[in-house]
């Protein structure tokens, strides 16, 4: 086995220039997406951005291209009338600077209108009510463990141009995510099953035995108070990879909704001034590396969805 | 654009390369030479495999779709004993989706004769879950399977039951979100069981994440965590297969490649950059490690 070491070593090696000379003629190859509203086959109705950061990096430069991509996103989103937009990211950074988004996308005037100034917080969904009147309807605080909250839901204005121009501008639905949206809020909703249950099996002796389907469950996670399931999702590295290409991960979103997901991840960001990672110090290094969103990348992201084929098992 | 440059790299370097090899008759042994020096790597524990793309191949190749599925079988056959030679000690593959009992009548019938014949010969005497120590774990709501195929399952289960060494997951027919609810149903099932009536910590409180995780059906037959997942034929999608799994601390390989193609040359890469991962993260913790102790 430690004779192999070198060759393992020799073989990285191999790889690497094999990496390096297919990524080079792709850089130079890759063909320019159509523009932004350019017509396309298919749009997405509910579009997820998962921002991965580097916990190595600075956390500022990390909120900074984060908040400055939502806000980019949330602009290119209503350009094209995507009506729900997601946005994800492990460590909460977006949860935490919810304001600076609400103050960001809600105009000064005219609209001062509550119903497209509204927040909206959404409590893990809780089973229907029974039929049995001994019990009661659980309430949204019983299901909150530790005060939790899944997700938050704003509602951005139409765009001033757009509300002129179209006779029903259509408002945006904002979903900031974060890890409890994920695992959690399925163990959430389980123990609310199993309480509604065990209520419900003290008044019914011929009870023959809990049974759950898929649609039942989905109508809890996916239904009015829970998470509707994006068709296509965005996987953003603020810093590119130390090592040729970025990896692929979705890091905990949520996994009961990205069943039929599409998935763009751009892994090659920035891959030939990842070399410079390994010689600057990393707050040098942090900033110069890190980048937002941009307008190049979600215009190929487009042209992926457009493009590709649904057969739902047929 | 990027094909064309691809397709000089490999006609002129890597197809000849192995018309070289296969002349000389030294083809197996470059290849088991080759996952020698990969073994001596980090290896991950747990690989997943969407094997799309066998109707596709077949019509590509001008072949009936009954072929591309055999095709497929073999492909299956081939990787899985890469994976075996590298000690890879968990194998799972979609084979068959819920959703797949849509497809025609004609092709459903054909999958379930091969599902059938080839499950038997997979676990055989002498066949290459015997040779490898590897558990067979048919995984899925299989009371969809017509009679003969739920003996087959019961009895290539069973040939393999004292295997110990890998375990080949056989997900079909499968769905990760009926995975998902048949765990949550049990551990609801679990909780409200009468001999969980104590004054003590209500046990519904005690259902967390982890608790579903346990009761995953391929969990609870032994598989680890997952730690990368391939998906074949250039979609980009999971299509319902191990979402829980896979949502967290798994590396997502999209293939082009077609499914019945699928081979050494496309998990190599797959594997390289997974050690690469690995080997980064490693000197990554160390760094940080050593901070926190020279503080």
């Amino acid at each position: 086995m430690v004779l192999a070491y070198p060759f393992l070593a020799l073989l990285h090696s191999i790889y690497s220039l094999v990496i390096f000379s297919i990524s080079f003629c792709r850089h130079i190859t890759r063909p320019t997406p159509s523009a932004l509203n350019a017509t396309r086959g298919r749009l997405p109705k509910h579009l997820s951005i998962i921002f991965v950061s580097d916990a190595d990096f600075d956390e500022r430069t990390n909120e900074y291209c984060i908040m400055k991509s939502i806000f980019r996103a949330i602009s290119w989103c209503q350009q094209l009338g995507i009506p729900q937009l997601s946005v994800y990211d492990v460590e909460g950074i977006i949860l935490n600077n919810v304001e600076t988004i609400r103050e960001g996308v809600v105009p000064e005037s005219p609209f001062k209108d509550s119903e497209f100034d509204r927040r909206h917080i959404h409590y893990p969904p809780t089973p229907p009510s029974s039929d049995y009147s001994e019990s009661r309807p659980l309430s949204p605080q019983e299901d909150v463990s530790g005060g939790h909250i899944p997700f938050l839901t704003l509602c951005v204005p139409p765009l001033q141009s757009a509300s002129r121009a179209s006779k029903n501008p259509q408002s945006l639905t904002l979903n900031v995510l974060s890890r409890e949206a994920s695992k959690p809020a399925i163990a959430s909703v389980a123990r609310a099953i199993a309480r509604t249950q065990r209520r419900n099996s003290k008044f019914n002796a011929k009870d023959r035995g809990f049974k759950l389907s898929v649609n039942n469950l989905e109508s809890y996670l996916e239904g009015k108070n829970g998470l509707a399931p994006p068709d296509f999702m965005i996987i953003h590295p603020v810093h590119p990879s130390k090592y040729h290409r970025s990896p692929i991960g979705l890091h905990g979103y949520p996994p009961w909704q990205i069943r039929l997901t599409e998935i763009y991840c751009n892994r090659f960001r920035k891959q030939y001034e990842a070399r410079l990672m390994w010689f600057l110090p990393s707050h040098v290094s942090s900033t110069l590396l890190s980048s937002s969103f941009t307008e190049w990348e979600f215009r190929e992201a487009l042209d992926q969805f457009a493009s590709a084929e649904f057969r739902l098992g047929k | 654009m990027a094909k064309p440059f691809t397709l000089v790299f490999l006609l002129y370097i890597l197809y000849p390369f192995q018309w070289i090899l296969t002349k000389l008759r030294i083809t197996r042994l470059a290849q088991r030479s080759l996952l020698h020096i990969l073994a001596a790597g980090p290896i991950p524990g747990h690989v997943g495999f969407v094997m799309d793309g066998n109707r596709r191949y077949a019509r590509g190749k001008g072949k009936l779709v009954q072929e591309g599925h055999g095709d497929g079988y073999l492909a299956l056959r081939r990787v899985l004993e890469i994976c075996l030679r590298l000690n890879i000690r968990c194998v799972s593959v979609y084979a068959f989706a819920i959703d797949n009992f849509k497809r025609p009548q004609e092709e459903v019938t054909a999958l379930m004769q091969l599902a059938e014949s080839k499950l038997m010969e997979l676990c055989s005497h002498g066949d290459l879950l015997q040779e490898y120590g590897v558990k067979l774990n048919v995984i899925g709501r299989r009371s969809l399977f017509p009679e003969s195929v739920q003996t087959a399952v019961r009895k290539a289960e069973e040939l393999t039951e004292g295997n110990n060494r890998s375990i080949l997951n056989v997900c079909m027919p499968y769905s990760s979100r009926d995975e998902m609810t048949t765990a949550v149903e049990d551990c609801i099932r679990e909780v409200l069981a009468p001999a969980n009536d104590f004054m003590s910590n209500d046990p519904i409180e005690e259902i967390s994440e982890d608790t579903i995780d346990s009761h995953l059906m391929s969990v609870k037959r032994g598989s680890p965590p997952l730690d990368i997942l391939v998906r074949t034929s250039g979609v980009k999608r999971l299509s319902d297969f191990m979402l829980w799994q896979c949502c967290e601390n798994t590396q997502l390989h999209f293939s082009n490649t077609y499914w019945p193609d699928f081979g050494l040359f496309d998990f190599v890469p797959i594997i390289l950059e997974w050690q690469r991962s690995v080997w980064f993260h490693r000197q990554n913790v160390w760094l940080r490690g050593s901070d926190s102790r020279n503080r």
